[in-house]
C-alpha cells in the first residue's frame, strides 16, 4: 500500500498558498478522513482522485452543482439559434441589408415548421453538449495548456487525496495531522497551490 | 460501498411484509368494471363498431401495459441492471396481465373484425385491387391465428422469467439470473417482431392503404413509457399503503429519468414519421395525418403530442421533480392518459371513418360518451383487479436476487 517511492512534493508548485495534502491508499479510507475532517470542522480545500468516488460528495458535504442550470441556458440558447436561423434565411426578405434567402421546397410554405424541427433538436443538443463541457474544462483549468490551480502527485495514478486550507477558519496542525495519521494516510505533505 | 454503515443491517434482516390487496383498490376494480361493463353494453346496444372498438382501444392499451412491462422485465434482466430489484415484483406482475389481451383479442378476431376492418369485408375487397394483394397477410384466419402465435410467445418467455425469478425467493441461486439474462435477450428479439407485427395487424390495418415503416417502433415506445408510468403509480401507490420501505428518491429518480428519456424517444418518433410523410407529400401516406387534422380531430392531435412529451418533458426536466413523490405521480398520470389518447387517435378516426362509409354511421369527428368511458374503465378495471392479486401470490423482495444489495444501496 504504501509508496515505496517518495514523490517529489513540495516541487510541484502551481502558486504560493500552500495545502496540507493527505494521500490515502484507498477511496475507503478518504471517504472517513474526509467525513471526520468535515464533522472536526477542519476546513476542507478540496478532494482528489484518480476516479469519480461515490459518495464523496456526500462526505465533503458539497452542494449539487450549477452545471445543469448553465446546460439549460445553453440549451435554451441553441433552440432560439435555430429558431431564428431558420426563420431568417427562410423567411426574412424584407429587412434591407440583412436580407435571408427564402426558397420553395417541395411546394411548402416558406415557415414550414416540421422540416425545422430536426434542426431545432440538433443545434439545442450540439449547444448544450459542447458549451457545457467547454465551461466545466475552463472553470476547473483542464483545458490543454491551461495550468491547474494544484497539481497533487500520484492522484491521476493510485493515491486518493485530502486537501486541507491552513489559511482558513478553523485549521490546526496537530489536529489535522492526527486525524490524518488516524485514518491511514500513507503520505502527507505540503503542495503550493493557488 | 459509501454508505454501508447506513445498512448494516443488509438484506437478511429486511422484514418484508407480505402483499395484502388493499380494500380501497378492490373496491376500485370493482367499481371501474361495473362501469365498464355499463358502458360497453351501451356501446354494443347502440353501434356495435363503437363497441369493438373500445374493446381494441381498452384491450390494447393494457396488452401493451403488459408488454412494455416484460420489455423493462427483459431489458434489465439482460444488462444485469442492480436498482430495479426492489421494484421487481409490481413489474413481474404486470406481465400476468397478459391472458385478459388474449382474451379480448381473441373475442374481437372471432366477433367484431367485420365492424373495424375494411379488409374482413369481401364485398369491399372484391372492389379493390391492392386490398385483394395484401389478402395474404389481411385475412381473417391469419388475422386470428396470429394472434395466438404473439399471445403464445409473450405468455411464453415472461412465465419462464417470472419462474426464474421465482425460483431464487427460497435461497440463492444465482444461475436463475443468467438463465434470465440469455432469456431476456430472447424475449427482446421476439419482442420487436412480435410488437411490430401486432401492431400492424391490430392499428395500421385499420387503415388498410395506408403504411408507414416508424409504425413498429411507434407502438413499442408508446407501451414502453406507458409501463413504466404505471409502474411509477404503482411503486407511488404501494409505498404509500406501507410497503416496499427500502424503494427511496434514489429510485423515484430513475423511474422519472426512464419517463423523460423516452417520453423524449416517443416525440423523436413520432416526429419522424410525421415529418417524412409530411414532407415527401403522397395521397396514400398523408391519408392517416389528413383524417386526423379535419372535422375536429385536429384538436386532438395537437394535444397527443403535448401530453405525451410536451407537460412530461418540462415536469420531469428538474432534478428534484424526479425525486418527488407528487411531481412524479402528475407526470406519470399525464403519460397515463397520454397514452390512452395516443391509442384513441389511433383506432377512432379510422373506425368511424369506415362505419360511417360502410355501416351507414351518423358520425363525424371526435366521439367521447360512456361508450369510450366504458371501454377504458373495462379494462382498468379488471388490470386492478388481476395485478395486485398477482401480486400476494410473491413476496415483495427479491431475497436472494444477487442484484439486491445494489438496489438497497442504489444512490445518486
Amino acid at each position: 500500500m504504501a509508496s515505496a517511492h517518495a514523490a517529489p512534493a513540495s516541487e510541484a508548485t502551481n502558486g504560493n498558498k500552500p495545502f496540507l495534502v493527505a494521500l490515502f491508499g484507498d477511496e475507503h479510507a478518504l471517504i472517513e478522513a474526509t467525513s471526520a475532517a468535515r464533522t472536526g470542522g477542519l476546513p476542507i480545500h478540496d478532494c482528489y482522485t484518480p476516479y469519480p468516488v461515490h459518495g464523496l460528495d456526500a462526505a465533503m458535504g458539497l452542494k449539487r452543482s450549477w452545471l445543469p442550470y448553465i446546460a439549460f441556458c445553453y440549451g435554451t440558447f441553441g433552440l432560439l439559434l435555430a429558431i431564428s436561423l431558420q426563420v431568417h434565411t427562410q423567411y426574412v426578405d424584407f429587412v434591407p441589408l440583412w436580407k435571408g434567402w427564402p426558397i420553395i421546397i417541395g411546394g411548402k410554405p416558406f415557415l414550414s415548421w416540421p422540416a425545422f424541427v430536426p434542426v431545432f433538436f440538433e443545434l439545442t443538443v450540439l449547444c448544450t453538449g459542447h458549451l457545457t463541457v467547454l465551461t466545466y474544462l475552463i472553470y476547473r483549468r483542464l483545458l490543454p495548456g491551461m495550468k491547474p490551480k494544484i497539481s497533487v502527485p500520484g492522484v491521476t495514478d493510485d493515491k486518493f487525496a485530502l486537501a486541507l486550507d491552513p489559511a482558513a477558519v478553523g485549521f490546526d496542525e496537530g489536529r489535522a495531522r492526527a486525524l490524518f495519521a488516524d485514518h491511514g494516510a500513507v503520505e502527507v505533505l505540503t503542495v503550493e497551490g493557488r | 460501498m459509501a454508505h454501508h454503515s447506513h445498512h448494516d443491517a443488509g438484506a437478511a434482516a429486511l422484514e418484508d411484509r407480505a402483499y395484502v390487496v388493499p380494500k380501497s383498490v378492490q373496491n376500485l376494480a370493482l367499481a371501474l368494471i361495473a362501469v365498464g361493463v355499463a358502458g360497453l353494453g351501451f356501446a354494443f346496444a347502440g353501434e356495435a363498431w363503437r363497441g369493438w372498438s373500445n374493446v381494441l382501444i381498452g384491450g390494447y392499451y393494457f396488452t401493451g401495459i403488459a408488454l412494455g412491462a416484460s420489455f423493462i422485465f427483459a431489458v434489465f434482466s439482460m444488462v444485469n441492471a442492480g436498482w430495479w430489484v426492489v421494484i421487481k415484483r409490481p413489474v413481474e406482475a404486470f406481465t400476468t396481465f397478459l391472458p385478459v389481451g388474449l382474451v379480448a383479442f381473441l373475442a374481437i378476431g372471432l366477433l367484431g373484425l367485420h365492424d373495424l376492418y375494411e379488409w374482413s369485408v369481401p364485398e369491399i375487397v372484391q372492389h379493390d385491387m391492392l386490398l385483394q394483394r395484401k389478402a395474404p397477410l389481411l385475412n381473417e384466419a391469419g388475422w386470428l391465428m396470429r394472434v395466438v402465435i404473439y399471445f403464445g410467445i409473450w405468455m411464453t418467455t415472461t412465465y419462464l422469467m417470472r419462474r426464474h425469478s421465482r425460483a431464487q425467493d427460497n435461497g440463492p441461486v444465482d444461475e436463475r439470473t443468467k438463465s434470465n439474462v440469455r432469456l431476456g435477450a430472447i424475449h427482446l428479439v421476439l419482442f420487436a417482431l412480435t410488437v411490430t407485427f401486432s401492431g400492424l395487424d391490430w392499428m395500421s390495418s385499420l387503415e388498410p392503404h395506408w403504411f408507414s415503416t416508424m409504425f413498429g417502433v411507434y407502438q413499442f415506445i408508446g407501451m414502453f413509457v406507458a409501463a413504466t408510468a404505471w409502474l411509477t403509480l404503482f411503486v407511488l401507490g404501494m409505498k404509500k399503503a406501507g410497503y416496499l420501505p427500502y424503494v427511496n428518491e434514489n429510485h423515484y429518480h430513475d423511474l422519472g429519468k426512464m419517463m423523460f428519456g423516452f417520453a423524449t424517444f416517443w416525440a423523436y418518433i413520432w416526429v419522424s414519421q410525421y415529418m417524412l410523410i409530411w414532407y415527401s407529400n403522397i395521397p396514400e401516406e398523408t391519408s392517416y395525418y389528413f383524417n386526423r387534422q379535419h372535422h375536429g380531430w385536429e384538436y386532438i392531435w395537437a394535444l397527443n403530442p403535448i401530453v405525451r412529451w410536451v407537460a412530461p418533458f418540462l415536469i420531469l426536466l428538474p432534478r428534484g421533480n424526479k425525486r418527488n413523490p407528487k411531481i412524479l405521480a402528475l407526470a406519470a398520470g399525464i403519460l397515463v392518459f397520454g397514452h390512452w389518447l395516443d391509442i384513441y387517435l389511433q383506432v377512432m378516426p379510422a373506425t368511424s371513418h369506415f362505419a360511417a362509409h360502410h355501416h351507414g354511421a351518423d358520425v363525424h369527428g371526435p366521439l367521447f360518451g360512456l361508450q369510450e368511458v366504458g371501454g377504458l374503465a373495462f379494462f382498468a378495471g379488471l388490470f386492478l383487479l388481476i395485478v395486485p392479486k398477482m401480486m400476494e401470490r410473491a413476496p415483495l423482495l427479491a431475497k436472494h436476487d444477487p442484484y439486491l444489495e445494489e438496489a438497497l444501496h442504489h444512490d445518486q
